[in-house]
């Protein structure tokens, strides 16, 4: 029976007591948690970007990944004028908040696939970032 | 007589069109700034400036329930149901959203129609520009983008660059990547940034740039006089993810060197209580808060800057001070200062008390990285020879002049 535990984290010294946990799967938030947590003996640990399809080397890269696929999902659907317009009027917003949101989903989804985790634990300083994370494995379980 | 009315310049933004002004005027025109941010921190360069700025619209404001039930009205939200409950409250724009829209849409409609401009100038990004220039386009007002150097430099500022556009950019990097987003070369102008020539001038002269006073009242304070040490690390706040832990990194690096204090930075757009997370630190430990004086005078203090992604990298440049950029979460790089190689990156606690450690007690290997970067600004503000504001004022004229433009050009 799969077993496996993962824990998200940005702070290494936020890690829970992993002790009755066989089968532990870290995963880092922040390359200054990955080098502290990596530094202990007997950690599993993985950074997060490790996970995604590909390296966005700026946020323009980034946005350019997933606007058409965002535009298309959000885009109004009825023909109201005023509904365009004010689509288009928020859509620098849009498209700068829901990228981020829509790359931490193909982060976690990926995460399912490859790991096939049982269960998850939060360790996410972030208070914003623990929401996001906590919300979309939540959805996606 | 010939107007010019300058939209969506607040605050910070404020400094790059100040010195464009008295140009203007010389050349007999009127100005005007329609703006919806306050303009509080550039009040005393407002003396001849017509503000048009919209009656306060906080009554206006939508509750994270209200953002949440008008976003149906103009999204297609069936497909991002869960991403709405992460997203809501998020967005300064969405705060507003269409009561706020609407109403700043009429208000600028007014606005050209009361003012009767020759050119709009506009900065660049958010809904506020977006409403603008729809309200130009519907009134066949001519504009043109003067690009504030946050949308010029960090890619986290993402803008929608309308393709038929005219810009004004700083320097070649903008240019290239206005390319990249669709604009022709030849609707680009390269005319550099009329607060960085300011800046330049300070660097030796030490006469401050207009405005760089801050904080009013507390001009010239410093909340805990430094102590005499050898060595300053300049750390400059903005409230954003990662800064309490950088801040926990290099309180970490001060205790383990003597002669090294941090000094702290407040955003100067930001409220002083931003610093609060950081006050009690400044009683038994080297480090200081710079609430008074000039950025010119910090820069000129600090041995090294060290920053997540503040744009004073900028400044820093200009003034020689080397710059170290800490990038620990897993998004992307917010500028492209550390993978062009003009910041030594840092990503994690090893890298950042290497950089420090030779940036501040490697005499041979910091006189080197001096060397090299003396001039590093130059691809992204090209020369500094303290003629900007005059190009950018003969751009603008020659804008509002021709007759080519009926729209945007």
């Amino acid at each position: 029976m799969n077993e496996r535990l993962i824990v998200f984290t940005d702070d290494a010294r936020l890690l829970p007591d992993l002790s009755g946990s066989p089968d532990v799967l870290i995963i880092s938030l922040d390359s200054q948690a990955t080098s502290e947590l990596t530094a202990r003996q007997g950690l599993r640990v993985r950074d997060i970007s490790e996970y995604s399809e590909q390296r966005f080397a700026s946020y323009d890269e980034l946005y350019g990944h997933f606007e058409a696929e965002l535009h298309e999902r959000l885009r109004p659907k009825d023909s109201l004028q005023q509904s365009r317009f004010l689509f288009e009027t928020f859509w620098d917003d849009i498209l700068l908040n829901l990228s981020q949101v829509t790359y931490i989903e193909a982060l976690i989804q990926e995460i399912f696939k490859s790991e096939k985790p049982a269960r998850f634990e939060f360790a996410i300083s972030d208070r914003e970032l623990d929401a996001l994370f906590r919300r979309t494995v939540e959805r996606l379980s | 007589m010939r107007r010019i009315l300058f939209a969506s310049y607040g605050g910070f933004d404020f400094s790059m069109i100040s010195p464009v002004l008295p140009l203007l005027r010389e050349k007999g025109y009127e100005f005007a700034i329609i703006n919806r941010y306050d303009l509080a921190p550039s009040r005393k360069q407002l003396k001849g400036l017509t503000v048009f700025q919209p009656p306060d619209i906080s009554d206006r404001l939508l509750s994270a329930e209200e953002i949440e039930n008008a976003l149906p009205t103009f999204l297609d939200t069936r497909s991002i149901q869960h991403l709405i409950p992460l997203w809501r409250g998020q967005t300064s724009g969405l705060k507003y959203l269409t009561g706020w829209s609407d109403y700043y849409f009429d208000f600028a409609v007014e606005t050209l129609h009361r003012y009767k401009p020759d050119l709009i100038v506009l900065s660049l990004g958010e809904a506020e520009t977006s409403i603008i220039r729809r309200a130009c386009e519907l009134l066949s007002k001519k504009y043109v983008h003067l690009v504030p150097q946050r949308y010029e430099f960090k890619s986290i500022e993402t803008f929608r660059a309308p393709v038929k556009a005219t810009y004004m950019v700083a320097g070649e990097y903008g240019k290239e990547r206005l390319i990249r987003k669709g604009i022709k070369r030849e609707n680009i102008l390269v005319t550099g940034n009329p607060r960085f020539d300011a800046m330049f001038a300070s660097r030796n002269s030490h006469i401050e740039p207009a405005g760089a006073e801050r904080f009013g009242s507390l001009r010239g304070m410093i909340l805990r006089a430094p102590r005499v040490a050898e060595k300053t690390i300049l750390y400059t706040l903005q409230a954003v993810r990662g800064e309490a832990k950088l801040f926990e990194l290099l309180r970490r690096y001060t205790s383990s060197r003597k002669g090294v204090r941090l000094v702290l930075r407040p955003h100067p757009n930001l409220p002083l209580r931003s610093c609060l997370p950081f006050i009690r630190y400044l009683i038994a430990e080297p480090v200081s808060l710079a609430l008074g004086g000039t950025l010119g005078g910090l820069l000129r203090s600090a041995d090294v800057l060290v920053t997540l992604w503040s744009l004073t990298v900028m400044e820093a440049f200009i003034m020689g001070l080397p710059v170290i950029s800490w990038k620990s979460d897993f998004f992307p790089e917010e500028m492209p200062f550390a993978s062009r190689g003009d910041t030594m990156p840092a990503h994690t606690y090893a890298e950042l008390e290497n950089a420090l450690d030779r940036l501040l007690f490697d005499p041979v290997f910091r006189a080197s990285w001096v060397e090299k970067h003396q001039v590093c600004y130059t691809p992204y503000i090209g020369v500094l020879d303290g003629k900007a504001a005059f190009r950018v004022a003969d751009a603008i004229e020659a804008l509002a002049e021709g007759d080519t433009m009926r729209r945007a050009v």
